[in-house]
C-alpha cells in the first residue's frame, strides 16, 4: 500500500520533471524577450511553472498544455511589466555574476551574438512598450493579431495600429543601421 | 495612382489587415512595383527579427540556470502543497466554531418560540370555542361556538338530562303509569 502510494508520487514527480525540462528553455526565452533581463526572466519562469503545475489537470493534452503554458508565460511577463514599469534590457556584459559561466562557445561567435542582441535591443528600445510587446507577440511568438489584442487587453484595431507602427519604426531603424 | 500608407503595407505583409482591406491592398500591390518592393522589405525585416529574436537568450550557463530553476520550482510546488494542505483545516475551523454556537442557539430559540406559541393557544381561548351547557324550562341546550343542540321534553320536571362536551345530549325518564324507561340520545354532527 505504502509502496504503491510512493510509486504514484514518484511517477507524478517524474512527469512534472519531464514537463519542466521539455518547456523550460522555450518559456524562459519567451519571458526573457518580453522583460529583457535574465534575473526577472528566471523568477517569472519559475512562477509560471509553479502556477501551471498547480493546475495539472490542464496539462493532460500536451498540445493544449503547451499553448496554455505560453499564455500563462506571456500574461505573467506582461503583468510584471505593468507592475514594474518599462522593460529593461540587460546587455550580455551586464548579466549578473551568478548566472554567467565560462562558456565553451567560440569567443568570436559569442561576440557576434552579443552584437546581434544589442542591435536588436536598440531597435526594440525605439518602440513604445505596447508596440514592442505587440511586435514580439505577433512576429516572434507568431500569435494571431486577435490573440495579441486579447493578451494586451486592447481592441483589434488598436493592436493593428501598434503592430503597424512597430514594423515601420523597426524597419527604419534597420535601414538606418545598414546605411 | 494613390499608394497605400506605410502602415497599411506593414500590416499587409503579414496578412494582418481585415479581409476586405487585405484584398484591396493586394490588388494594388500586384500592380505597383514600388509597393511590392516595400512589402518585400517588410517581410524580410519581419523574418529577420523572428529568426534573431527566437534564439535571443542571455549568455548564461544554461544547464546551471535550468537546474536552479527546476529546484526552485520543486520547492515552490512543495510549499504550495503545504499551504493547500492546511487551507481546508483553517477554513473549516471557524465554521465548526460558529456552528457549535449557532445550532444550540437556534434550537433553543425555536423551542422557546414553540412553547410560547402553545402557551398562548391554551391560555387565551376564544369564547366561541367553549362548550356551554344551559338548562332551560323546557329542556337543555348545548352550545358549541355557533352551533346549538337543544333537547326539550314536555314533562321536563321528571326527565334527567345529561350532556357531554363532545356534542351529545341525553334525556332519561321513567313513565309513571307504565314504568317504561326511555332514553333519548342526540348527537351533534
Amino acid at each position: 500500500m505504502g509502496d504503491t502510494a510512493g510509486h504514484l508520487i514518484q511517477e507524478d514527480l517524474d512527469r512534472q520533471g519531464r514537463f519542466i525540462r521539455e518547456n523550460l528553455r522555450r518559456i524562459f526565452g519567451m519571458i526573457y524577450r518580453i522583460v529583457g533581463n535574465a534575473d526577472d526572466a528566471q523568477d517569472l519562469t519559475q512562477e509560471v511553472f509553479i502556477k501551471a503545475l498547480q493546475r495539472e489537470s490542464q496539462l493532460r493534452d500536451l498540445e493544449k498544455a503547451n499553448r496554455w503554458l505560453s499564455r500563462i508565460a506571456t500574461n505573467t511577463a506582461i503583468d510584471f511589466l505593468r507592475r514594474h514599469g518599462r522593460y529593461s534590457f540587460a546587455p550580455v556584459e551586464d548579466t549578473p555574476e551568478p548566472l554567467t559561466a565560462p562558456s565553451t562557445e567560440d569567443p568570436e561567435q559569442r561576440l557576434l551574438a552579443s552584437e546581434r542582441q544589442s542591435y536588436l535591443a536598440d531597435g526594440l528600445r525605439l518602440l513604445t512598450e505596447r508596440e514592442r510587446l505587440a511586435l514580439l507577440l505577433r512576429d516572434v511568438e507568431g500569435l494571431p493579431a486577435e490573440e495579441v489584442a486579447r493578451r494586451l487587453g486592447c481592441s483589434k484595431a488598436t493592436v493593428r495600429s501598434h503592430i503597424a507602427n512597430a514594423r515601420v519604426k523597426f524597419r527604419r531603424y534597420i535601414e538606418r543601421r545598414k546605411a | 495612382m494613390k499608394h497605400p500608407g506605410e502602415g497599411i503595407l506593414a500590416l499587409y505583409a503579414a496578412a494582418d489587415l481585415p479581409l476586405w482591406r487585405q484584398w484591396a491592398t493586394g490588388w494594388h500591390v500586384r500592380r505597383c512595383e514600388r509597393c511590392r518592393a516595400e512589402v518585400s522589405e517588410f517581410r524580410r525585416t519581419r523574418e529577420g527579427l523572428a529568426d534573431e529574436a527566437a534564439g535571443w537568450m542571455p549568455a548564461v550557463d544554461w544547464e546551471r540556470l535550468a537546474a536552479e530553476m527546476q529546484a526552485n520550482i520543486r520547492v515552490g510546488l512543495a510549499a504550495g502543497q503545504c499551504i493547500r494542505g492546511r487551507e481546508p483545516e483553517r477554513r473549516s475551523l471557524p465554521l465548526v466554531r460558529v456552528a457549535a454556537v449557532a445550532v444550540p442557539l437556534i434550537v433553543l430559540t425555536l423551542a422557546g418560540f414553540w412553547l410560547q406559541l402553545n402557551r398562548l393557544r391554551t391560555g387565551a381561548p376564544s369564547w366561541k370555542q367553549d362548550v356551554l351547557l344551559e338548562a332551560t324550562g323546557g329542556g337543555i341546550e348545548l352550545r358549541l361556538g355557533d352551533r346549538v343542540l337543544i333537547l326539550q321534553h314536555p314533562e321536563a320536571e321528571r326527565v334527567t338530562y345529561s350532556g357531554s362536551a363532545q356534542g351529545s345530549l341525553r334525556a332519561h325518564w321513567v313513565d309513571a303509569e307504565t314504568g317504561q324507561v326511555t332514553i333519548q340520545n342526540v348527537y351533534a354532527p
